[in-house]
């Protein structure tokens, strides 16, 4: 073969090796840069070394298959110079002849490689370089992409809960957490619940749950008692109606009502008697019995066979009676009457906010032992729901309201709330009640009544209770 | 002896060219323009084919051959196909004469056709019995008169002329007839400056003035060297292709052919393509055969081997356009 037609057979394989590799470059990176930012995108962690692999390996594969592709041999390369140059089929011929001797044979190589020796080696398409440029840069761009692009950020690994393993004494206070509200004088319906909740929350403690989950069962198990209570206590409703007359023997009346102070309701009832008794205040008195019905009245969706609703409405409709007829009547007709209306008030509201105070009461104090026996913080408790029937009246306000009315129940150790003293039947503030209760507790514990662990809770309760105290004291 | 060798090759190609330069020189002495005409003349004489020339009167088809017939310096005849000739008034004939003892004998008596170049003039005049006197001449360099068959000299041509415009008693050239002409060229009305060189000619004179410059044996000679040109692969299968996408009822055929083709070329057009662009490549001092040697050849080999159909003639399509259609279509399906 003819030294030219090698010459460019040689440029032409090399250009074709430069091609393939290009090939391979731009695969390579592509391919890398892809698998870069599709890993990013989709998973954490750098796996940068394998892109890299994998798009080197590709690379090389492809880079290799197109040099095969594309390798020409003598007849390929000689029909492409003659497109290229426009030769005519000259060096096609002289390929296809090359060993074959003859006149115009001979002439016809000589005027082929004469041709050929005028295409110099370097005669390349500049679009096809350009677009093989192009391309390895984009391809280059997209590895960069991969590499700068930021990786998504790991998922932050969910703490390993801590299981929670019931002891032997929260069990057992437990069960005679719930003895004490079977046993208790709380309102059938919100027992029934709240010992059902009871039984259900050991149930699920004694199945195996983790630290968090039993604290949300507790709270949980908390808000729900509180809820069965409210549900069942009509006080709120009943204060909140009383608190919103205008009248000012309203308010102290509202707040007995909501706070369902048994005791407070008794002088506040022997007020009404004397100020009935009191001619100048009847017109007031009239005022309120008037206002009482129509706050009754307007409460649309009240149980009327709520106990303490129907006592409330026996005794405004016994205040009306005095109040319409009392001009009728002399004093001693109006002081009879207040006399029965009072007892009988004394006795069927008394009685009515008993039993709901005894039914909050009962759902404080398991709310209480249920916050001791698991350990919930004071945060953790959940506060409750309970809406007082209306804040605690002034000092300002008339002689009559009764100073030191206690405040709407609350959960805080050695705080101010106030507490019914048995010695005195008075409600006196927690603290001044503490040692005899403690007094009772410790001996009830000597006792051996209750379990040892039990009575070490008991005692470290009370602890608490006198800790909290000493800084009020401070304070 | 590499470079004797050398010199002597290139002696040969330089003197074929030089033999074409003169008779085309001395033709122009006789003819004005029709250059490609001439150069397919050529052509074909040096490839050993017949040439048929179809063009109006007075466009100077007979005078082109008479010149030429000077310019080769080899007996030429020219018979004027009539109706009424006979074909033994081509081939010739035997005949009863006396010897000197008185004795009658048959002789041959040797007919026009018996020279190197015959002129048949227009040959569609004659009979188609007449006409087929030609074929085996044509075809074969030989004549069969009774038992006898008589070899014509080398180098041997048929330049047979037509009127397109006559129709009227001629007779039409069978298809066996026509695929023996390798070429059929179309003599076109001159353009107006060869009219005018034309006129100016004629007050000067009427007769051919060229003048021998090649010998048959010349001829022969040039016949072989062109031979020896090389036709690559891809060219041999461009024009074995063209021919087979003349026909349609072939399975892989052109769309052309399907449409507007009634019969396509025979394998005579296949190696009359390939023989006269080995000759066309020589003649323009290449030194292989070309697509382009097979394009320019085509139409001139294939207008006369096929038939269009009555589409092409209700689209008012001719077989010039349908040839060039059908190099169209060779030329994107060879990609």
């Amino acid at each position: 073969m003819g030294k030219e037609f090698k010459r460019l057979k040689k440029y032409n394989a090399l250009c074709i090796a430069l091609k393939a590799t290009a090939i391979g470059l731009s695969t390579g990176l592509l391919t890398a840069g892809i698998l870069l930012v599709v890993l990013k995108l989709l998973t954490t962690g750098s796996r940068a070394i394998f892109c890299v692999l994998g798009g080197v390996a590709l690379g090389l594969i492809s880079g290799i298959v197109s040099f095969f592709l594309m390798k020409m041999n003598d007849k390929k390369v000689a029909e492409r110079l003659d497109e290229v140059h426009k030769l005519n089929e000259r060096v096609q011929t002289m390929v296809e002849f090359k060993g074959e001797e003859g006149t115009i044979l001979t002439l016809q190589r000589e005027d082929t490689e004469r041709r050929l020796k005028e295409i110099s080696s370097v005669s390349v398409r500049k679009g096809a370089v350009v677009a093989y440029v192009v391309t390895l840069c984009l391809c280059v761009g997209v590895f960069v992409g991969g590499i700068i692009a930021p990786a998504k950020a790991a998922p932050t690994e969910p703490k390993a809960e801590i299981p929670f393993e019931l002891t032997e004494w929260q069990k057992v206070a437990l069960k005679e957490l719930i003895v004490y509200v079977q046993n208790s004088s709380m309102k059938e319906e919100p027992k029934t619940e709240t010992v059902a909740k009871l039984e259900e929350l050991l149930s699920a403690l004694e199945s195996g749950v983790s630290e968090r989950q039993m604290k949300l069962m507790v709270i949980d198990s908390i808000t729900n008692i509180y809820v069965v209570t409210d549900k069942a206590n009509s006080n709120d409703e009943l204060g909140a109606a009383v608190a919103a007359l205008s009248h000012e023997q309203a308010k102290p009346l509202a707040f007995i009502i909501g706070s369902l102070n048994n005791g407070a309701f008794a002088s506040q009832i022997e007020d009404f008697r004397i100020a009935f008794e009191d001619q100048a205040k009847l017109e007031k008195m009239i005022v309120l019995a008037e206002e009482l019905n129509v706050a009754l009245d307007g409460v649309l969706d009240f149980d009327e066979t709520d106990p303490l609703y129907a006592a409330v409405k026996k005794m405004t409709a016994a205040l009306n009676e005095v109040a319409l007829n009392y001009p009728d009547h002399d004093a001693e007709w109006v002081k009879s009457k207040m006399g029965l209306l009072t007892n009988d008030m004394k006795i069927e509201v008394g009685a009515a906010l008993e039993e709901q105070s005894i039914t909050k009461d009962v759902c404080n104090h398991t709310v209480r032992e249920l916050a001791s026996i698991f350990k919930l913080s004071k945060d953790e408790i959940p506060a409750d729901p309970d809406q007082p029937a209306a804040s605690k009246p002034n000092e300002s306000d008339d002689d009559e309201v009764n100073p030191g009315a206690p405040g709407p129940a609350e959960m805080e150790f050695g705080s101010d709330d106030t507490v019914y003293d048995p010695n005195t039947g008075e409600f006196v503030p927690y603290g001044k009640i503490m040692n005899p209760y403690y007094s009772a507790m410790d001996e009830y514990i000597h006792s051996g009544k209750v379990s040892k662990e039990l009575g070490q809770f008991m005692s470290d309760y009370f602890q608490n209770l006198f800790a909290g105290l000493e800084e009020d004291k401070e304070n | 002896m590499e470079k004797i060798n050398n010199t002597e090759n290139l002696e040969k190609v330089k003197m074929f060219s030089e033999k074409i330069a003169r008779i085309k020189n001395e033709l122009r002495k006789d003819v004005v323009g029709q250059e490609d005409v001439i150069n397919n003349v050529l052509v074909a004489i040096v490839a050993g084919g017949n040439v048929l020339l179809e063009g109006v009167p007075g466009v100077g088809k007979t005078r082109m051959v008479r010149s030429l017939s000077r310019t080769l310096a080899l007996p030429f005849s020219r018979i004027q196909f009539t109706p009424d000739l006979m074909p033994s008034d081509v081939t010739g004939t035997n005949i009863v004469e006396k010897d000197e003892n008185g004795r009658l004998n048959t002789k041959f008596r040797r007919g026009p056709i018996f020279a190197n170049l015959v002129l048949a003039d227009e040959i569609n005049r004659a009979t188609p019995k007449t006409q087929s006197a030609m074929l085996e001449v044509m075809q074969e360099h030989k004549i069969t008169v009774g038992d006898n068959t008589y070899k014509l000299e080398e180098p041997f041509f048929v330049m047979a002329t037509e009127n397109p415009v006559e129709q009227d008693g001629t007779y039409p050239l069978p298809e066996a007839q026509m695929d023996r002409f390798m070429f059929k060229l179309i003599v076109n009305f001159p353009g107006n400056k060869e009219l005018a060189d034309i006129v100016r000619m004629t007050g000067i004179t009427m007769e051919e003035t060229a003048e021998a410059v090649i010998s048959g044996e010349e001829i022969l000679a040039m016949r072989s060297l062109a031979a020896t040109v090389p036709v690559a692969e891809k060219v041999l299968q461009y024009a074995v292709n063209l021919v087979g996408y003349t026909h349609p009822e072939l399975a892989e055929t052109s769309d052309t052919a399907k449409k507007y083709i009634k019969y396509g070329a025979s394998p005579r057009a296949a190696q009359a393509l390939i023989t006269a662009a080995k000759v066309r490549a020589l003649m323009n001092g290449n030194y292989n055969v070309s697509i382009e040697d097979i394009d320019a050849l085509a139409p001139h080999v294939l207008r006369h081997r096929i038939k269009i159909n009555y589409t092409a003639i209700n689209e008012k399509l001719n077989v010039e356009d349908i040839v060039d259609a059908l190099l169209k279509e060779n030329k994107k399906l060879s990609k």
